[in-house]
């Protein structure tokens, strides 16, 4: 386990990563979403997405595209990539260890 | 550019490097549309615009602490930070030119002499010779009990040396040789080298044009003209354009040396001169070419002209072949007892021989010192700059709080400073380096005064540009600290407080220290420069034992084989007829050798009637015309000079010097008696002595008193000689009337190397204090200047800072006399302690140094007094001049300051 902000910086990853899976999405559209599926419970900071999207796509998990979105304005759109794909999985399956390991220890407690 | 096959890190900091422009305006663009639809969807809910707007921009956070964060993403902040800090840096340094130019003067001033000085020790120690493989040449050096210094070696030894040896893959020979070489038109005295078969061999090189001779031809047949050896010459580059015109066809053309033809086989390569430490040589002909052309002597076993380099065999250490060589010279001292008596051979690396295999035992010693003066320069430079620089940072004490307040970080504000400091030492080193080449190319063209082609190569190379790069930023780093650290020490309280006189003058020991340790350097300086300079005072008065006032000087070498021994009588005997009747001639003679120039002879001489002396020695001796003592105005102690009596054909005589007689017949009269002369073929001559003169320097001004003989030109035939020309006053002008008298006589014979006895005397002068000395000298004065400077700028900087003090002091009573005095008890307990220290590390100096200097001892009280009484002046003078500026102001605007 790491810091507790890696462990803040990685959820956010997994978050932005599942988001985009199935379709790609600009950053505002990828905010309301993890807000929305959350049930209102995850209201991230909204400005510390865009720092996460920059460092995923340094990473080369997710890659972004400038297009015209339905009202006609340009947004820069961000897909998953193949690597980002697997990464996505790796943690996924990761973050269901983790957390299944965790709440064994808060039932048996 | 396919930028897509790279690994997505690096393209992403390409982009973020290069296409920066890009990622703002998209960064822009982005947080603006996310901004726009969540105000659109609280305008959608209902809410009024302002409010809509205000919860989207809580909801998104802070924009620009988000924009911060996204450019950390972009990779490559520390190079965008250094560059953005040097950016600032250089805006900080130009709004305070004044400092600026000062630190990097200083400090150019500083590195360009460290810079030139490691060039001198680059030049003489570690730099390879521009020759293949430069790093197993050896030289040989002969070590004989009656010279103090090893010297080169007699061609005849070094032969023997050469044939019976196997440790080396080659060993040549060289020896310096000047003479009359026609190209065609008329003869001008050049110089080269006489070399042995196989020099080009051990040296390697290739020829711009032709074809080196080597050893093979040695041994081809002498009937064939185009490869034989005996005919062959060598022209450098420079005589191939100067005297040839760059002919094409110059290899196989036909040139006289002395009269004697030689073909020319090869051109060197351009820039090559010769392996000769100081002298140009312009062509290089094989020993027997020179030796028909009467440029060398070969057959003296006892000589020491020729100068060996060789390359040890592979597979062969040096230790072996020292052994070799030790064997060798064993059984050459046995076959040749007399001139080889207690002869060793060395066998030292080439780069401990230079320049001279005698002088090979000082120079390290020269250039420790001469980097170590260099150094302390540099110290001193540094130690103003860093003064300042710590007054200066003390002064921002109040801009660094700010900083600190608005968000920087304190290492940040100590990398500001670090910065500064690497920028003001990166621009002296440029100014250093420009500094160094000039001063080197100013010393290549330093000339001594006669017509050797001296030669001094001491540019700076990639190494001393490396060093000099070190030094550079090891000075911006060392002067850096201080500040850097003071930043880093300031809190944000000096905001607050109005800087009053306690918090500026926290940082008062260290400066204090910084102060005293330049006056203790500069004391050793000072010292060391007090030094030199007498011995060069004292060299200079020291007693010649002749008056060099006004004599001018020729040399005459009728160089073709018109002139045999009588015909060079007539020529000569005409020539002195003709000049000694001119308008302000007062006396005229001819010898063979000028004092102190480069040439001399010497015999070994016995007084008739012993069979050796205790410790035999070859005595030097000068042939010489009638009127030599009276034109040199040496004193003639007893029996009389040489005149008409003393023909070609009359008993042989000779004149001795006091030394020599009071040696040679202790407390008896010299006149009369006879000694014993070797003759070049067989039974020695006896030689009555008719006169003796008294004692002078011959060779150098630090020779200790020595027996010289003088020995009739009428008696002793020598082609060469030097007119010694006495004049009423300005000896310069007789040059030309002498040159027209001898035009007269023949046009083909030329007079050359005009010079005057004073310039001779001078030239000495400089040997004897060692050109090192007058560098240290030079060094001295600018490291004076330096520290002054910066003892200057500290105290005005230190009265500056306690302007407030002095007010209060003032408002409290205080008078003008107590104010002044106040800072000279500050500066008399600086000065103090930097002189004490300096005096003590002078004493060490002096031990150092005690051998270079003549005349003066090493802790010699005029040269301390006037360097203590000369800082204690200066000293005085910098602490008063600030205090003055203090009180002129007024005392209540000093405390209004704020």
């Amino acid at each position: 386990m790491g810091k507790p902000t890696d462990l803040v910086q990685g959820t956010l990853d997994l978050l932005i990563l599942r988001t985009i899976e199935h379709e790609p999405k600009h950053g505002w559209a990828i905010a309301k979403r993890i807000q929305q599926v959350s049930n209102e419970v995850l209201r991230v900071q909204q400005g510390s997405l865009y720092p996460a999207l920059y460092r995923l796509e340094k990473e080369g998990w997710i890659a972004g595209r400038w297009a015209p979105t339905e009202t006609g304005r340009e947004a820069k759109f961000y897909a998953l990539t193949g690597a980002g794909r697997e990464h996505l999985e790796r943690e996924v399956a990761a973050w269901e260890r983790l957390s299944g390991a965790i709440n064994l220890v808060i039932q048996q407690a | 550019m396919t930028l897509s096959r790279w690994p997505p890190a690096l393209r992403a900091r390409f982009r973020a490097l290069f296409r920066r422009g890009r990622l703002e305006r998209d960064l822009e663009a982005e947080i603006r549309f996310h901004l726009d639809r969540q105000i659109a969807e609280h305008l959608a809910r209902g809410l009024p615009p302002r409010e809509a707007r205000r919860r989207a921009l809580a909801a998104f956070g802070g924009v620009d602490a988000v924009k911060e964060m996204s450019r950390d993403q972009w990779a490559f902040r520390f190079v965008e930070g250094a560059a953005r800090e040097t950016r600032h840096a250089v805006r900080r340094l130009r709004r305070s030119p004044g400092f600026t130019l000062g630190a990097v003067l200083s400090l150019g001033l500083g590195l360009g002499l460290t810079a030139l000085m490691l060039s001198v020790a680059s030049a003489y120690r570690w730099r390879a010779l521009p020759l293949p493989d430069a790093g197993n040449l050896v030289v040989l050096a002969a070590e004989r009990p009656d010279r103090a210094a090893p010297t080169n070696l007699s061609f005849p030894n070094y032969r023997d040396i050469a044939e019976r040896s196997g440790a080396f893959s080659g060993l040549a020979a060289y020896a310096p040789v000047a003479g009359g070489l026609r190209a065609g038109g008329s003869a001008e005295r050049t110089w080269g080298q006489g070399v042995s078969a196989n020099y080009f061999d051990v040296l390697g090189i290739r020829p711009a044009r032709g074809r080196f001779f080597t050893a093979a031809d040695a041994a081809s047949s002498p009937a064939d003209a185009a490869s034989s050896l005996a005919d062959a010459i060598v022209i450098s580059r420079r005589l191939w354009t100067d005297r040839f015109g760059a002919d094409p066809d110059v290899v196989g053309r036909v040139l006289y040396l002395n009269g004697t033809p030689s073909v020319v086989t090869a051109v060197a390569p351009a820039g090559f001169r010769g392996t000769h430490a100081f002298l140009r040589a312009e062509f290089w002909a094989p020993f027997e070419t020179a030796e028909r052309a009467g440029l060398i002597r070969l057959a003296d076993r006892r000589g020491n002209g020729f100068r060996t380099l060789g390359r040890l065999a592979p597979g062969v250490t040096l230790a072996q072949a020292r052994a070799e060589v030790d064997a060798i010279t064993a059984a050459l001292r046995e076959e040749h007892p007399g001139e080889n008596r207690d002869l060793r051979t060395l066998v030292v690396p080439e780069q401990e021989a230079r320049p001279e295999v005698d002088a090979a035992g000082f120079v390290p010693l020269i250039t420790f010192l001469l980097v170590l003066v260099a150094g302390i320069v540099l110290a001193i430079a540094g130690a103003n700059v860093t003064a300042l620089l710590l007054a200066r940072s003390t002064w921002r004490r109040r801009e660094f709080a700010i900083r600190l307040a608005l968000g920087s970080t304190r290492r940040r504000v100590a990398g500001q400073q670090l910065v500064e400091c690497l920028l003001i030492a990166c621009a002296a080193g440029v100014v250093g380096f420009l500094a160094a080449d000039l001063g080197a190319t100013a010393l290549s063209r330093l000339e001594p005064p006669s017509d050797l082609p001296a030669f001094v190569d001491v540019r700076p190379d990639w190494t001393v540009l490396f060093l000099g790069l070190l030094f550079a930023v090891a000075t911006g780093v060392a002067i850096g600290l201080a500040p850097a650290l003071t930043a880093l020490r300031t809190g944000m309280s000096g905001v607050l407080k109005p800087a009053a006189g306690s918090g500026a003058l926290a940082g008062t020991r260290l400066r204090t220290a910084v102060v005293a340790g330049q006056i203790a350097l500069l004391t050793v300086l000072l010292v060391a420069t007090g030094l030199f300079v007498r011995s060069a005072v004292e060299a200079r008065g020291v007693g010649l034992g002749f008056d060099p006032a006004n004599v001018l000087l020729l040399t005459i070498d009728p160089m073709d084989h018109r002139y045999d021994a009588q015909r060079g009588r007539q020529l000569r005997a005409e020539l002195m007829r003709r000049v000694r009747v001119l308008p302000g001639v007062q006396s005229a003679s001819v010898a063979a050798h000028v004092p102190f120039g480069p040439s001399s002879d010497s015999y070994e001489v016995l007084p008739a009637g012993r069979a050796a002396l205790e410790d035999p020695a070859r005595v030097s001796y000068n042939v010489v015309g009638r009127d030599y003592f009276a034109t040199m105005r040496i004193p003639l102690l007893g029996g009389r000079p040489f005149d008409d009596r003393d023909g070609p054909r009359s008993p042989p005589v000779a004149v001795v010097n006091e030394t020599l007689a009071q040696r040679f017949w202790p407390g008896e009269d010299a006149v009369g008696k006879r000694l014993t002369l070797p003759a070049g073929d067989g039974a020695p001559r006896a030689i009555a002595v008719v006169g003796v003169v008294g004692s002078a320097r011959y060779a150098s001004l630090r020779e200790a008193p020595r027996g010289y003989l003088y020995l009739p030109g009428a008696q002793h035939h020598r082609a060469g000689v030097t007119l010694h020309v006495r004049a009423d006053r300005t000896p310069a002008a007789l040059a030309a009337p002498i040159r027209a008298a001898l035009r007269d006589i023949d046009p083909d014979v030329a007079l050359f190397d005009a010079t005057t006895l004073d310039a001779l005397v001078a030239g000495a002068v400089m040997t004897a204090a060692g050109g090192g000395a007058v560098l240290a000298g030079a060094f001295g004065l600018v490291g004076l200047a330096l520290a002054m400077l910066g003892l200057y700028g500290l105290m005005s900087y230190v009265a500056a800072l306690r302007r407030h003090e002095v007010g209060i002091r003032i408002a409290f009573g205080a008078t003008g006399a107590d104010v002044v005095s106040l800072f000279l008890w500050h500066g008399v307990r600086l000065t103090g302690a930097g002189l004490a220290i300096g005096l003590v590390l002078s004493v060490l100096l002096g031990r150092v140094i005690g051998g270079l200097l003549t005349g003066v001892g090493p802790l010699d009280p005029i040269v301390l007094a006037s360097s203590v009484s000369a800082i204690v002046l200066v000293a005085a003078a910098a602490c008063y001049l600030p205090s003055r500026r203090l009180l002129a102001a007024n005392p209540l605007a000093a405390l209004r300051h704020d």
